[in-house]
């Protein structure tokens, strides 16, 4: 009798669900650790940590029209700051790329990107810096926010570094003396929820990306107030490496000029416009005059 | 089930080991599966935390299209978790992008995505699939190696393992000791009963705990047992002692002098009932006169006093016992001795009385025989023989010279011879006339010549012996000589009678044919003849022969006490 519950249970076990066997040391060396390819024929397209990468979809879906509209498989490639994805475009890696105004203008100024459009904002959402601050912080002016945290978003932004900095400047004061602790946050995004959730007293922000955070969440309004605003500086543009062909250059600006509204209003674009570097180059060149002055 | 036949320490560690293997075995297995369903558990919160930890870790990147970034996130996650067997990266479009394997990509594995368990060389693997965004951003799998959890279930279990095998070495331990404990009072309970059986004096034990009961019964029985050996030692010499008599008296006072020899009472008597009350017939040990015994006055009431016990034999006297006590079945038992050695005195007395009855009829009628012999032979020889000789002178004075008358004359005198023989065989008129001696030598010398045999005679008597006597020895004589001359076919025959040590010996040997005593046959009836006149007088008859080795007789008879002196 207790065989025969052995036998049973040894038969169940010969029927039951095999498990699955695999070799692991048996392997495909074909596929390397890392395929990192690009597919040929394809257009690199970086975009800089204007918005973070879960934020930055928009931005892929705009890569992917324009390449839709050039008729060519799109890759877009991101970095954690703006001067990994200068090094992009730089190498030569990335042909396009959407850029903040100021690492536009240090590529331009150092010649290694041309400036090929610029994203013109919605009239409600003009590009400029706005100093932001969390809803309950009884702080009327800037200099109110002594000794208190304050969130960067990246060296080469320039609403979100340039901007700030310049302010304090001009009234005499150093940042590192003047608050308690900064951040750099590397995207727009990023520095506005670290506002709301109280992770730091007040952050610097592209206008631009302000208004699209906010549409999209609206559930931030309540948690922000602006507590400054500058003057509108040139709008981030779409720039090329110095490498691209300039028949292709061409053919892009007329892909971005019939590109989809619905492309572009998550970005608060109203349609890109043929642009100059020059306008760039001077915000950079400004920057530079700016830290060199620094007291 | 029969338990084989062992000693109750190992029963008890028997008990101790399949216990312990039952429990350990019970709590072994329930450890097992509570320990291995528990690092499974384990296993799975892990896997879900570090998968989801490092897909969160590795979603900016990915959404960056940063995968060396990504990559070295995984190198760390590996070197930080060694138990990390894999983790790779799939994007949308199900294609590997990232992975921890060095030199390729296992082909198999992707095929098994979806499973939460897979068996590799390096053993079960439990793997998940973490979606990054939901799977828009691609997916992580991540597997982990079940060797590290289940490696430590398995020293948890061999720990358990050896704190069984400790647990159960004390246990046995402690089983061993108490035991001992256990065993030492029935030691001694067993030591004293050896000793006791050994017929030595011994106390039994008697334990304080539970084992008492047994001490106490063992104690009981040992007394008991003592009684019954002294009882069977009592009943045992009685018997030897009623063995060795036959008079009813000294059986009583054998029984009576046991009683008190063995201690069981100081006073034994025996009283027959009388007219007038109990007649003492025999006492032993008893200080008080018989008229002063309290038993023997209570005797006539229904219950004796108390101490005295009353044994009424069956058929005998009653046995009056004090001084000491005795339990029925015993008393019973000594009346039975006794009641069975005096029916047997008894029978005695009575096959002694009808031998002695049946020697007074032989005797008789011996008598009687010879009487009627010696008046025939007094009658053949006086009437007869006269006759005869009246005749042969009659016939000599009738005829003158030999003639056919010569022959009647031969035949008379053959005649007169023939009478004259059977007349002294009936009864010799030498025996009365000339003694045994005489009578003896001139019946040797007629029946060797009559059976033509060799002879010779020897006796040796300085005693007169009485009639009756003579005749037996002369009968005794006349019929082994008689079946000599009809059976021996022998060439010589020697008669001696001789006197020694109070005895008279008659011996008749011859060197014929013999035969076998044992298979007498028809000489059997002489030789019964000659036994019982023997024995008649307090002889014996001994009779030796063999085939082919002659026939003694030998005849030992007693003499007379007053003869003797």
């Amino acid at each position: 009798m207790r065989y025969l519950g052995l036998f049973l249970a040894l038969l169940l076990a010969a029927c039951g669900p095999r498990a699955p066997e695999v070799r692991l040391d048996a392997r495909d060396p074909g596929v390397p650790a890392v395929v990192d390819s690009v597919p040929p024929g394809a257009l690199v397209v970086a975009v800089a940590g204007m918005l973070s990468p879960r934020a930055a979809a928009p931005y892929r879906r705009l890569a992917r029209a324009l390449g839709k509209a050039l008729r060519r498989p799109v890759v877009v490639l991101q970095r954690r700051d703006y001067a990994g994805v200068l090094a992009l475009l730089k190498d030569g890696t990335a042909e396009l790329g959407f850029l903040c105004t100021l690492a536009a203008g240090k590529g331009a100024e150092e010649g290694f990107l041309r400036v090929v459009a610029a994203g013109l904002p919605d009239p409600h959402a003009p590009y400029r810096s706005l100093l932001v601050v969390r809803a309950g912080l009884s702080v009327q002016r800037p200099e109110d926010l002594a000794g208190r945290r304050f969130a960067f978003v990246d060296p080469l932004s320039n609403t979100g570094y340039a901007w700030p900095l310049r302010y304090l400047h001009e009234h005499g004061l150093a940042p590192e003396r003047f608050f308690d602790q900064v951040v750099f946050t590397y995207s727009h995004d990023r520095a506005l929820r670290a506002v709301a959730e109280g992770f730091v007293d007040a952050a610097a922000v592209d206008g631009m990306v302000y208004h699209a955070v906010l549409s999209a969440q609206p559930e931030l309004k309540a948690k922000v107030r602006v507590l400054w605003q500058s003057p509108e500086d040139p709008p981030p543009p779409l720039v090329a490496a110095q490498s691209l062909d300039p028949g292709e250059e061409a053919r892009v600006r007329a892909a971005l000029a019939r590109l989809p509204a619905a492309v572009l209003q998550p970005l608060h674009i109203r349609r890109f416009a043929p642009a100059e570097a020059a306008p760039y180059r001077a915000v950079w060149r400004r920057f530079l005059e700016d830290r060199d002055a620094a007291p | 089930m029969r338990l084989p036949e062992v000693g109750l320490r190992v029963k008890l560690f028997g008990i101790v080991a399949v216990t312990l293997a039952i429990v350990g075995g019970g709590l072994w297995i329930a450890a097992y599966f509570y320990l291995s369903e528990e690092a499974q558990t384990t296993l799975k919160t892990r896997l879900d935390g570090l998968g989801k930890g490092l897909a969160a870790e590795v979603t900016d990147d990915v959404l960056m299209n940063d995968l060396y970034a990504a990559h070295a996130v995984f190198a760390r996650v590996k070197a930080q978790n060694p138990d990390l067997a894999y983790a790779y990266l799939l994007d949308p479009g199900g294609r590997v992008r990232v992975h921890t394997f060095e030199g390729g990509f296992p082909e198999g594995l992707l095929a098994y995505r979806d499973r939460g368990r897979i068996w590799t060389e390096q053993g079960w693997i439990h793997q998940a699939a973490f979606p990054l965004l939901g799977g828009k951003a691609g997916t992580l799998v991540v597997g982990l190696a079940e060797a590290q959890a289940m490696a430590g279930v398995r020293r948890i279990l061999m720990g358990l393992v050896l704190a069984l095998l400790l647990g159960g070495a004390l246990a046995a331990l402690v089983a061993d000791r108490m035991v001992r404990a256990f065993l030492a009072p029935v030691e001694g309970m067993v030591r004293a009963v050896e000793e006791l059986e050994a017929g030595r004096e011994a106390e039994v034990p008697i334990p304080a705990d539970e084992l008492g009961v047994l001490g106490r019964a063992l104690a009981r029985y040992s007394r008991a047992a003592r009684r019954r050996a002294r009882e069977l030692a009592t009943l045992d010499r009685l018997g030897q002692r009623l063995n060795r008599t036959l008079d009813p008296t000294r059986m009583l006072e054998a029984t009576l002098k046991t009683l008190v020899e063995t201690g069981w009472f100081t006073c034994a008597e025996a009283v027959k009932e009388g007219p007038e009350g109990p007649v003492p017939l025999v006492r032993s040990g008893c200080d008080l006169a018989p008229e002063d015994c309290p038993a023997l006055k209570s005797l006539r009431l229904e219950a004796p006093p108390p101490g005295y016990h009353r044994l009424a034999v069956p058929g005998g006297p009653t046995l009056v016992l004090t001084g000491g006590e005795a339990s029925e079945a015993f008393l019973s038992a000594v009346a039975d001795y006794l009641k069975s050695g005096l029916e047997r005195a008894r029978a005695y007395q009575r096959l002694k009385e009808k031998e002695a009855e049946r020697r007074r009829l032989l005797k008789a009628l011996l008598t009687a025989q010879e009487e009627e012999r010696a008046r025939i032979a007094k009658d053949l020889h006086d009437q007869v023989g006269q006759s005869l000789t009246a005749l042969r002178l009659g016939l000599e004075a009738l005829i003158g010279p030999p003639s056919a008358t010569e022959g009647l004359k031969e035949l008379v005198e053959a005649t007169l011879a023939d009478v004259r023989r059977i007349s002294r065989e009936l009864r010799p008129a030498a025996l009365d006339e000339l003694g045994l001696e005489a009578a003896l030598r001139r019946m040797v010398r007629e029946m060797a010549a009559y059976g033509n045999l060799e002879s010779d005679v020897y006796v040796q008597t300085k005693t007169p012996l009485a009639p009756e006597l003579e005749t037996v020895l002369y009968r005794v004589a006349q019929e082994a000589l008689t079946n000599v001359v009809r059976h021996a076919r022998a060439g010589r025959v020697s008669v001696l009678l001789k006197e020694h040590e109070g005895q008279l010996q008659l011996v008749v040997e011859d060197d014929g044919v013999g035969f076998d005593p044992a298979h007498a046959g028809a000489a059997s009836n002489g030789l019964i003849g000659m036994r019982e006149r023997v024995e008649l007088v307090g002889g014996e008859l001994v009779v030796e022969s063999a085939p082919g080795a002659g026939t003694a007789v030998y005849a030992r008879v007693p003499l007379p006490k007053e003869v003797r002196a």
